[in-house]
């Protein structure tokens, strides 16, 4: 009797796990999935309310949205890539969906990009945006909906106090007496920034792009750092970044700082400018409110090698990616799903999980009325119309100069950029050191990688 | 086969099973991986014999990490012995708050790893920390310095941090060793004439080296691949000062995709383990 029991459970469980496994969607209905790292709760909320709205409008279609952290992102693509199991659409950052078009999976979408803008009026077409996607053949391979900047966020107050102008500090040197001058130590620092491992790599792209330094040409995205013009421009950000450091305009602690420190030392009155993406604005609303009424931003000074102001800065942004699909029903789900989310005022929902943080792409998208039904977003508008005006068009994206290619996945993994950063910053290498091992660690990476980094992977024949 | 064996091996099979998939199978998958070039991001992957070894042992950054590994070992050892003999001996004794210290001293083995490395780089912090607040105000620093910031700390304040963590579990293992000592014999020796002080080193820790010694090799092999705490702590840095082997595997792994290099630093390592192993039985060996 008990070994009819036994079977009995046996034979149910299995028959559960094969339904289970086998969920047919209701008939008449198509069900599309996307994968996104963005995992917050804030964002996870407007999905939701995306979501519903859209399938109230299409009842024929379910958008189902599954959140894989950053950490599990690559091994679970890997996986659905080899049991072909993947999702109708991803929301990403710029490395994972250039490691998508890389891997061959997503689907162009210039067709819908035109659907989206006709008269090429909302989005900004710079490298920050549409054209870091685009291919020398003009596919488009993901549509980006918000951007982020790397800019310098600075006490209005203590600037005010201090009798110095915004307006004034143009250049390297001008950060830099402003910082000096206002900075008290060990109550005041004058700058504070990313400087763990992972976040040093992130500095020392952004002030060589500060000094007009690219990487990678921006036209064939040949590497460029061992030519000497280039070089040099490195050289300055790592001698600029160690001044400060030396003279205590940096905090002594900042070796271990993640984005987190930094933002919340600017909310607790620690610091006078950050160089910064403008998630202090988040943390201050959290811990110090009144320190919001303090805040502003402007464009990252120019290097002593930079020919323009605003030069050029660390730039992002999140996008949406279609990926391929055998079933038409899908795809066409997929772009419906696109075309919805993608209207200025979606766009600007979309955005409001990180105010400030987050930009829109879309011009509409700034003057819509949910963009600025957010207090913050309100507060903070003059400081994004002049993010927006000022400073996108001159992003760049690290990988991306000259279209997508894998280094801009590989190298916002690799730490041997912010381990070079630290080596001469906090260690004891010097700078032309610093710069050998840099470039040799480069080149080591493009020969494992296969990347063509001679003449570039966009060279003309 | 009798009816019996053959149950026996049914049983048997599940665990065999899993033994197989879990461990041997996964072993067997690094031994392979090692002596290939695979990187998932690039899809490469092909057979390329010991080179990836090669590159090891000219890798000056091995190196480091193995002699990190080293200090980060021993001296997170060492510490948890000293602590955890100490804090057994007093819970061994008889007084009134027994029960309140045993609960204070397992409390840091309780606490999720990812809580512990939060704190501490609180405390640590030059803004808002407690340690760097008191290691100023007693002026053993000249300004309040983080600890985990500076090449020159950075793995000793990982240290302490694991030594704090760690301790609580070898406690609890010499506390029952100790209470396994029967009463007579430390009764006996106080007959004669011995000192407490004598009777804890002439009868008490005689009769916990093998226990010791147990325990010794066995978190040995734990502290030395332990990961997450100094990743969570310094993520290896500043400057590769607290980069320990389970980190720069981590790091060629998950950071650069380079499964193949991964797999034989895992090798090495696991062969770097096997010697500190057989030597440590060789040493217990002789004990007995």
């Amino acid at each position: 009797m008990r070994k009819l029991y036994l079977l009995m459970i046996l034979v149910i469980t299995i028959m559960f796990l094969f339904l289970m496994g086998n969920v047919q969607a209701k008939e008449g209905i198509t069900t599309i999935s996307f994968w996104t790292p963005l995992t917050t709760q804030a964002d996870k909320e407007i999905h939701s309310k995306l979501i519903k709205e859209f399938e109230e409008k299409h009842p024929d279609i379910k958008v189902v949205p599954e959140y894989v952290s950053h950490q599990d992102w690559f091994l679970r693509w890997m996986t659905a890539i080899e049991s072909e199991q993947m999702p109708e659409l991803a929301l990403l950052d710029p490395p994972k969906a250039v490691w998508l078009y890389e891997k061959g999976v997503s689907l162009p979408v210039e067709d819908l990009v035109h659907e989206i803008d006709p008269h090429k009026t909302e989005f900004a077409y710079s490298k920050t945006d549409i054209l870091s996607f685009q291919t020398p053949d003009g596919h488009i391979w993901a549509i980006p909906y918000v951007f982020n900047v790397n800019a310098i966020w600075y006490r209005k107050d203590l600037l005010a106090k201090a009798g110095i102008s915004p307006d004034s500090i143009k250049t390297w040197d001008d950060l830099y007496s402003a910082a000096e001058k206002i900075s008290s130590p060990p109550d005041l620092y004058g700058i504070g920034m990313a400087l763990v491992r992972d976040g040093a790599q992130q500095m020392l792209f952004a002030w060589t792009q500060s000094n007009n330094g690219d990487f990678f040409n921006p036209e064939t995205g040949a590497y460029q750092f061992d030519e000497p013009e280039t070089r040099k421009k490195v050289k300055e950000a790592l001698e600029f970044l160690k001044k400060l450091y030396d003279n205590e305009i940096l905090p002594p602690g900042i070796s271990s700082w993640q984005w987190g420190d930094y933002r919340l030392a600017m909310a607790k009155d620690k610091l006078v400018f950050t160089s910064s993406w403008g998630g202090d604005i988040g943390v201050a609303r959290d811990q110090n409110p009144l320190m919001l009424d303090n805040l502003s931003v402007m464009a990252h000074p120019s290097g002593p090698s930079a020919d323009s102001y605003p030069p050029y800065h660390y730039a992002g942004c999140w996008n949406w990616v279609i990926i391929k699909n055998d079933d038409k029903d899908k795809i066409d789900a997929a772009k419906e799903w696109l075309r919805f989310f993608f209207k200025p005022d979606n766009v600007a929902l979309a955005t409001t999980s990180r105010p400030v943080y987050n930009l829109p792409v879309l011009k509409s998208a700034l003057t819509s009325p949910v963009f600025l039904q957010d207090p913050t977003t309100k507060m903070f508008l003059k400081e994004i119309q002049y993010l927006y005006e000022e400073v996108l068009p001159t992003g760049r994206q690290i990988g991306m100069e000259a279209g997508p290619t894998t280094m801009a996945g590989l190298l916002s993994s690799a730490l041997f950029p912010g381990d070079a950063v630290q080596n001469y910053l906090f260690g004891d290498w010097d700078i032309d050191k610093t710069l050998d091992w840099l470039d040799s660690k480069f080149k080591e990476f493009f020969n494992d990688i296969g990347y063509p980094y001679e003449k570039g992977p966009f060279a003309k024949e | 086969m009798k009816r019996e064996a053959k149950i026996g091996y049914l049983f048997f099979l599940p665990t065999l099973f899993i033994f197989t998939v879990l461990i041997v199978y996964p072993l067997i998958d690094v031994v392979w991986l090692s002596f290939r070039n695979v990187n998932w991001f690039t899809m490469k992957n092909e057979f390329i014999g010991i080179r990836n070894f090669v590159k090891i042992l000219s890798d000056p950054i091995f190196w480091n990490a193995t002699k990190k590994t080293f200090v980060w070992t021993i001296f997170s050892l060492i510490g948890q012995l000293i602590i955890a003999t100490v804090a057994a001996l007093l819970l061994n004794t008889e007084f009134g708050s027994k029960r309140i210290f045993r609960s204070i001293f397992l409390f840091p083995w309780v606490l999720p790893t990812v809580v512990t490395a939060l704190a501490w780089r609180c405390m640590y912090h030059e803004f808002w920390g407690h340690i760097s607040y008191v290691l100023y105000y007693l002026g053993i620093t000249a300004n309040r310095i983080n600890l985990l910031s500076l090449t020159s700390t950075s793995l000793s304040a990982t240290i302490v941090v694991n030594i704090w963590r760690g301790f609580p579990l070898m406690m609890v293992i010499i506390l029952a060793a100790l209470q396994g000592i029967p009463k007579e014999i430390k009764e006996a020796a106080k007959i004669d004439g011995a000192s407490s002080f004598k009777i804890l080193i002439y009868i008490v820790l005689p009769m916990l080296r093998q226990i010791i010694g147990m325990l010794v090799l066995f978190r040995t092999i734990w502290i030395f691949y332990f990961f997450d705490i100094v990743w969570l702590l310094t993520r290896g840095g500043p400057s590769s000062s607290s980069e320990t082997l389970p980190l720069l595997i981590f790091l060629k792994c998950f950071g650069s995709y380079e499964f193949g290099y991964a797999a034989a630093l895992a090798i090495v390592m696991l062969f770097i383990l096997t010697v500190i192993v057989i030597f440590c039985q060789i040493l217990l060996g002789d004990e007995e």
